[in-house]
């Protein structure tokens, strides 16, 4: 008699639960590119700058895609939650799985996310640029930042890794959550109580210059994956034993 | 603009209500046709961006100006460089006397009413005065460009006037103006790791351009300016 039992590699696993993921959860770049647009709406608006001298009142309107990055880090901060909550969990017993590959394959899928959303965010603030020179003009256009494809390249990869780091805060977010809800105020409250407390006129030395003041492309590239990865660890010990499909 | 932004945010507002129906509606092959549409409609329009940037980067040329005062008290009567000389005249002037005035003055306003207060503030023009071996009056005037960070603005932007009329030198004081510009940066996850921060700060670095006067009267000639608003160098 055959036997029914296989066994699965790890990776064999992950792999499978991968594909099954980037096509359960397809509808997540539909609302990705929402999230987006929604940042591009924003974008058309610009920074506003004025000055003024005597009689003369200058202003300028500075546009970059520094709103559509911000609106695809939401997104994928968002979506990452989504894949700790009790259906996608559910979802994953049709499997034979175990916490470490359904972690492994939600981990894979979070770099695709970050990955594919990083680089449209970042593409996307070009579609805003060209639109801008088109509606107003060359030549009202004052200042024009130059790009050059190492540029473009640095600017695609820190918009990857700042999506990848804030999902995985916000993976780390919902499997605490998925432990007790209780931490569903406790942590945005503390967050917000350390930004709030945390206000940094010097830029004296703290978690946000830690990661957002790195000049040294590299040193900051160091510091997103091994914090991401950091958290990541500690994300797949919450809830290490709960190996039962939960009503 | 904004009337467009208004109606884009609606609509973009009504998409994420109909957002869950959407998914719904589209089928899991066209999902994946939609997003692979939009990376690729998005890398194009990025290489279109590149190939038409060298066109966009020739807009920024820093200008260097000398400041218009400091060139008129040099001790030898220092002279501007000839590209700042907008107009000159020459005066025949009647009892050897010119006059310098603004032209709210001229025309009989009082201008220290309140509402004029920066109007009177902007009026401040050195003006140098040689007195030569020569018949008429000359009047040349020199006006150096409004920058910001730098960068020519002058064509849009109205700085002080200078006409004659008579052996009068009129000054039309700076009118009220707001001036629109738009400006495209780099973003933020480029300039983190960047020295080049050209967009900060630009509102420190508005540079009104300046007016003097340089004048060439006949010996003995009385030259009459209120002194609140004429520099008057000899």
């Amino acid at each position: 008699m055959m036997s029914l039992i296989q066994k699965v590699s790890i990776s064999e696993a992950v792999k499978k639960q991968y594909f099954y993921k980037l096509k359960a959860y397809q509808g997540m770049f539909s609302t990705m590119i929402i999230f987006q647009l929604i940042g591009l709406f924003f974008s058309f608006q610009g920074e506003f700058v004025s000055t003024s001298h005597n009689n003369i009142a200058v202003t300028t309107n500075v546009y970059a895609a520094d709103l559509i990055v911000a609106f695809n880090i939401l997104w994928v901060f968002t979506m990452a939650i989504y894949l700790t909550n009790k259906a996608s969990k559910n979802m994953m017993f049709t499997f034979v799985t175990d916490k470490r590959t359904n972690h492994l394959a939600n981990l894979l899928f979070i770099i695709t996310m970050s990955v594919i959303g990083g680089m449209t965010a970042t593409l996307l603030g070009y579609v805003v640029r060209l639109a801008v020179i088109g509606y107003f003009g060359l030549e009202h256009i004052l200042f024009f930042d130059p790009i050059t494809l190492i540029g473009l390249l640095t600017s695609i990869a820190t918009a990857v890794l700042y999506s990848l780091f804030v999902a995985i805060i916000g993976y780390t977010f919902g499997e605490l959550v998925q432990l007790h809800k209780i931490f569903m105020f406790i942590v945005p409250v503390t967050i917000l109580g350390y930004f709030i407390t945390g206000i940094n006129l010097f830029d004296e030395p703290s978690l946000i210059t830690f990661f957002f003041f790195e000049s040294n492309f590299s040193l900051f590239a160091i510091k997103i994956i091994l914090t991401s990865a950091l958290l990541f660890l500690i994300a797949t010990q919450f809830g290490r034993n709960l190996e039962v499909r939960r009503p | 603009m904004n009337a467009v932004f208004l109606l884009a945010f609606i609509l973009m507002i009504f998409l994420v209500v109909l957002a869950r129906g959407i998914h719904k509606l589209l089928s899991r092959k066209l999902k994946w046709r939609i997003l692979i549409v939009y990376v690729s409609v998005l890398v194009l329009a990025t290489g279109a961006y590149f190939m038409l940037q060298p066109r966009f980067i020739t807009q920024n040329n820093v200008v260097e100006k000398p400041f218009i005062p400091d060139v008129l008290k040099q001790s030898n009567g220092g002279e501007i460089p000839q590209k700042y000389e907008v107009t000159s005249w020459e005066i025949a002037l009647e009892n050897q006397s010119l006059f310098l005035d603004t032209a709210a003055k001229f025309d009989g306003v009082d201008f220290e009413e309140p509402t004029d207060l920066y109007v009177e503030s902007d009026v401040y023009i050195p003006v140098l005065v040689k007195q030569g071996e020569v018949e008429k009056a000359h009047v040349t005037v020199y006006e150096t460009p409004t920058t910001l960070k730098g960068i020519d603005i002058s064509d849009h932007v109205a700085i002080s006037t200078v006409d004659v009329t008579g052996n009068h030198v009129i000054v039309t004081p700076t009118p009220h103006s707001t001036t629109n510009f738009h400006s495209i940066r780099n973003d933020v996850t480029l300039y983190q790791f960047s020295d080049r921060r050209s967009m900060l700060g630009i509102h420190y670095d508005l540079d009104i351009g300046e007016v003097g006067l340089v004048i060439t009267v006949p010996k003995g000639t009385k030259v009459e300016a209120d002194s609140e608003y004429f520099d008057i160098i000899e």
